[in-house]
């Protein structure tokens, strides 16, 4: 009985045991799955993570390129600058306020921002290095240094920075470098950037950056848990980056800057810019906007009440240069293109004559009312030249508008010659020609286009406008020339643009819209660049060229990399200039624009004649819009000055166009045109580059 | 000549693939830890580490422990066994009085010449030893609902002690210890099943009254290592970095950047598979689970051969004992668990657990030296 009771005992232990020894190879098997996943299914990646565990990369930053003048004169020289730096994941929590605090006393940083700093940058990646505070003070380096060790996680690093030599005069082309933000960090484009490093982020340090910044090096080094370094594993020597020569030539940027200011000084004037642009290679040998601002102050760190100062100037608007990224219209400046329109529609003749009293009226059509009063400047009877040189307005609105549609409207009258006028839409085409409407394509971002009508079906589209809505002018299916019948297809097109441009439903163009066309006001606007290329076009012979701010780009061997950059970053080879078409005129029209511009200058009944330099002979043409905005100083409506011309008058070498928001083109823009030409002229055979 | 007269007579069933598995797990022990010992002391490669000194004096002490006991006859232990439970209690109730604080755990207790005594490892084996001769004593009346509360009670307090060292791993391996004995004596299921039913009901009581927050961390962690790379999660992520890296064939003796370069933590002690996964890969890794597997499946089949139920539950009692160690301990490190300080057995640094188990081994073998004979 009792063995019994044993065996059965036993038997029943037996397949317990059984079972114990299939937990264990059941519990094993887990265990050896986990690890089948871990090492030989992720091994790779783990492997990975197990080295950038142990290897610390340090960056050895590569020399940032220099910019220069033509001649070789520094605009910016690179100079050490102490940052504050936090590593968010050597931060410890604990220690986190303290270390904060400790800051804020320090650099005089508000502790939410350094806060906010930190948790920012310890999103984006936990071991890389956050900048709290740029460009330290010695004061503040020294004070960061003496109390480092006891903040964990925060250092003192030496960093490459610029030191922008004439800050204010040069700012608005070569710009300033900032560190690289958190949302740009690791995104696509900046994939060489770390945090911290810093990048153009205007003018031609940010155009140029690619060949500026040059190849950073770095150093592998195998480091242990605490950070220390064991043994350097591998090295890459840093490549400096080229360095970026500008076309600008310093003393006539100089002197540009002095003229302008001068004038602007004396009309009240809150915006100014000048532009002088070589007629044959479309490089720009001086380029100023004012008002400006230090680069340095971005360079080192803006501080957000500077930085709402510069903001808060919204009339003089420092942050946009206005020589390329701001459009005025253009005034009389405009007539060259009107008149080159009515000379190659065959509208006129450079013969043609046509009178004006001083006056042109626009009659209401059911009654003797004037419904708008044009003055000119001027009266008499002119041909084409001296109607460009005395820059009559009466002549180029007749040339524009007489025998278009409602002209039997116009008092009194477009006499004494018989013609048709070239009509709106042919001027918009012609200033298209010129480049009007459209980006120059120069070397500086943030280029405007401006403002001019569509003359074509293209042009309206890329107003935004349906393209179905366009009118084809039925009479002239092909071209411009040689149509007697007055259609209102171009009229439509022209009203339904000037309707979404303006906002206003009821807003349709009219006879007087197109007498202000003609003389570039109201439905036009160009930048002071634009008008420099149209300037050079015209003394060149019908080149329109792209303007470029870059001579050269220079190895960091000292060798030339022969190119220099577009607006869409591709290399265009230096010296030889660059194209974007012709204007297409008979060289008789050139010649007329020309010998119109000549009288301008020296004509009693001249506007330009500020312009004129002893020794070299002018061509140039003044404008003088007015603006719907009163000058709190003297109450009058403002206008905008402006000044384009070439020199020599034969063989031209410089173009040159003004801006000035105050006074007249005559008073305001050709004297300091007159300057420059004085600068160009005296120091012309120092400026040449060998 | 026979072989076996080379030895003493009583040691004509001395169980050698036991004592070969344990040997070999504790030489490949050595060699892991010599790596893993590497950085700490910053010695030179050609000496040994003042780690691996030590785990060898212990090895040896354990050795002769283990024949000393092996001679024995295990039943004198259980004819002793209420003196062994007072001792083991004893141990743990001078932990908590002046036990040595590492780490926020008090388990440790400093003897003179600076050795660290931690008596929850011996409480273990005196567990085994005590809960077998009870049970064993009472193997007619398992049916006996105060027989299953009588082995509850006897176990409940050495768990308690431990719990609040805190050491919550060893607690769950004296509850596994405790669990394989009392199925293996045969309680009744229906006991256990109600048993299990109230465990399943506390626990929601359990984590909120028992669970320090310390512990609620650790489960969080497990769950989410990268939520804090740098503070709690450092190590569990370290170490499936390391186990990882190891791939098929390893990085090589020494060459585990992981453990060479200190990322990862208690490489020597609860971790050291770690470095042995980093440094040997999987082969290394499947080398150790047949080495472990081979003992306890030799523990196994002691109980099986023991001559009468007291040597049984032991066996069994330290099969579970093992098995329970080395999953926990591994499972921790390949992050199947939530981490819990368990030294894997034979393995990690320390000279309690290694003796320890090696006085357990000396049970075995004298289990299966008489499991033939009569007296």
């Amino acid at each position: 009985m009792k063995y019994e009771f044993r065996d059965q005992g036993r038997r029943l232990g037996m397949s317990k045991i059984i079972a114990f020894r299939l937990a264990v190879f059941g519990l094993f098997g887990l265990l050896a799955i986990q690890l089948v996943n871990l090492q030989i299914l992720k091994g790779e990646s783990y492997e990975t993570r197990a080295a950038n565990n142990s290897v610390a990369i340090v960056t050895l930053p590569a020399e940032r390129g220099v910019i220069t003048d033509r001649n070789g004169v520094p605009l910016v020289e690179n100079v050490p600058g102490y940052d504050a730096v936090a590593i968010p994941g050597r931060i410890r929590d604990d220690e986190r306020r303290g270390i904060i605090f400790t800051l804020e006393r320090l650099l005089d940083v508000p502790a939410q921002r350094l806060d906010r700093l930190i948790s920012e940058g310890e999103q984006v990646s936990t071991f890389a290095p956050v900048i709290l505070k740029e460009n330290l003070t010695r004061e503040e380096a020294l004070a960061l240094r003496e109390m480092q060790p006891q903040m964990r996680g925060i250092s003192l690093e030496v960093a490459a920075n610029r030191r922008y030599l004439s800050g204010e005069l040069l700012a608005p082309i070569v710009g300033y470098i900032g560190p690289i933000n958190a949302e740009e960090y690791g995104e696509e484009g900046y994939e060489e950037y770390g945090l911290g490093d810093r990048l153009g982020r205007a003018g031609i340090e940010n155009v140029y950056e690619s060949y500026l910044r040059g190849d950073n090096g770095r150093k592998l080094i195998e480091q242990d848990a605490l950070g220390r370094q064991l043994r350097l594993s591998r090295e890459e020597q840093p490549v400096p980056g080229d360095s970026v020569v500008l076309a600008l030539d310093y003393n006539l940027q100089t002197a540009t800057a002095t003229a302008l200011r001068e004038s602007m000084d004396t009309f009240s004037a809150p915006i100014g810019a000048a532009v002088a642009m070589d007629v044959n290679t479309g490089e720009i040998l001086a380029l100023v906007s004012l008002p400006s601002y230090d680069a340095n102050l971005f360079a080192q760190g803006v501080t957000e009440s500077q930085f709402e100062a510069l903001q808060l100037d919204t009339e003089g608007r420092p942050l946009v240069n206005h020589a390329v990224s701001d459009a005025f219209p253009p005034g009389s400046v405009f007539k060259v293109v009107t008149g080159s329109a009515a000379l190659d529609f065959g509208s006129i003749t450079t013969e043609t004559s046509i009178h004006s009293p001083g006056y042109l009226d626009v009659q209401d059509e059911n009654s003797d009312e004037v419904d708008q009063h044009f003055r000119d400047t001027v009266q008499g009877t002119f041909q084409f030249p001296l109607g460009l040189g005395a820059s009559s307005n009466v002549y180029f609105m007749c040339a524009l508008a007489a025998k278009q549609p409602g002209s039997g409207n116009l008092d009194p009258g477009c006499g004494p010659d018989d013609f048709e006028g070239a009509g709106p839409a042919n001027v918009a085409r012609m200033a298209r020609r010129f480049g009007l409407g459209s980006l120059t394509g120069i070397d500086l971002p943030g280029e405007t286009s401006g403002i001019v009508p569509p003359g074509d079906r293209q042009s309206f589209e890329n107003y935004g406008l349906d393209p179905n809505l366009w009118q084809e002018d039925p009479a002239n299916p092909d071209d411009d020339i040689g149509n007697s019948d007055v259609d209102d297809g171009p009229l439509t097109n022209l009203s339904a643009w000037f309707e979404e441009i303006t906002g206003f439903d009821n807003e349709p163009w009219f006879l007087g819209t197109s007498l202000q066309f003609a003389i570039g006001q109201n439905v036009v606007t160009t930048s002071p660049m634009q008008m420099a290329v149209v300037a050079a076009a015209i003394a060149n012979g019908g080149n329109l060229l792209q303007p470029r701010m870059v001579h050269d780009v220079i190895d960091p061997d000292g060798n030339s990399r022969g190119f220099s950059l577009d607006s869409n970053g591709v290399a265009i080879p230096t010296g030889q200039p660059i194209g974007r078409g012709n204007l297409a005129l008979d060289p008789r029209i050139l010649a007329a624009l020309r010998q119109g511009m000549h009288e301008a200058v020296i004509s009693p009944f001249g506007t330009a004649g500020a312009a004129a330099i002893a020794g070299v002979e002018i061509a140039g043409k003044t404008g003088s819009p007015q603006i719907d905005e009163t000058d709190p100083g003297t109450g009058k409506l403002r206008t905008h000055a402006w000044f384009i011309g070439f020199g020599p008058f034969e063989n031209s070498e410089i173009a040159i166009a003004v801006y000035v928001q105050g006074g007249t083109g005559g008073e305001a823009a050709a004297p300091v045109a007159r300057a420059m030409f004085e600068a160009y002229f005296s120091r012309v055979n120092v400026m040449r580059l060998p | 000549m026979t072989v076996t007269s080379f030895r003493p007579r009583q040691f004509r069933n001395y169980d050698l693939a036991l004592m070969g598995a344990a040997l070999a797990l504790v030489s490949f022990g050595l060699v892991v830890l010599y790596s893993a010992s590497l950085t700490e002391s910053g010695d030179t490669r050609a000496t040994l580490t003042d780690a691996v000194a030590k785990q060898i004096l212990f090895a040896m002490v354990g050795l002769v422990a283990s024949l000393v006991v092996a001679r024995l006859d295990y039943r004198l232990l259980g004819n002793n066994w209420y003196l062994l439970y007072a001792l083991g209690i004893f141990g743990l109730l001078v932990v908590l009085a002046i036990g040595t604080n590492i780490s926020g755990a008090t388990r440790w207790i400093t003897l003179p010449g600076g050795f660290l005594l931690q008596p929850s490892e011996f409480a273990k084996v005196m567990a085994v030893v005590a809960l077998a001769k009870y049970l064993a004593d009472r193997e007619q009346r398992l049916d006996d609902p105060r027989v299953f509360m009588g082995s509850l009670a006897l176990i409940l307090p050495l768990m308690g002690l431990v719990f609040i060292e805190p050491d919550l791993g060893t607690t769950i391996i004296f509850f596994i210890i405790w669990l394989g004995m009392v199925t293996m004596a045969g309680v009744s299921g229906r006991h256990l099943a109600i048993f299990a039913g109230l465990i399943i009901a506390l626990i929601p009581f359990a984590l909120i009254i028992a669970v320090s927050d310390y512990q609620e961390e650790r489960l969080a962690t497990f769950l989410d290592p990268e939520k804090d790379r740098f503070g709690a999660g450092y190590n569990v992520l370290q170490a499936e970095i390391s186990v990882g890296s190891g791939g098929l064939l390893g990085q090589g003796f020494g060459n585990g950047t992981q453990s060479q370069l200190g990322f990862l933590q208690a490489r020597t002690t609860d971790f050291i598979f770690s470095v042995l996964s980093e440094e040997w890969g999987f082969v290394g890794c499947m080398v150790l689970l047949a080495l472990f597997t081979v003992f306890i499946l030799r523990a196994l089949t002691i109980a099986q051969l023991a001559k009468d139920t007291f040597g049984r539950l032991m066996a069994v009692g330290f099969a579970m004992m093992i098995l329970g160690q080395v999953f926990i301990n591994i499972g921790v490190n390949i992050r199947l668990l939530p981490v819990t300080g368990i030294p894997l057995p034979f393995i990690s640094q320390g000279g309690s657990s290694l003796v320890s188990i090696f006085l357990a081994i000396g049970i075995l073998q004298s289990i299966i030296m008489r499991h033939r004979q009569s007296y």
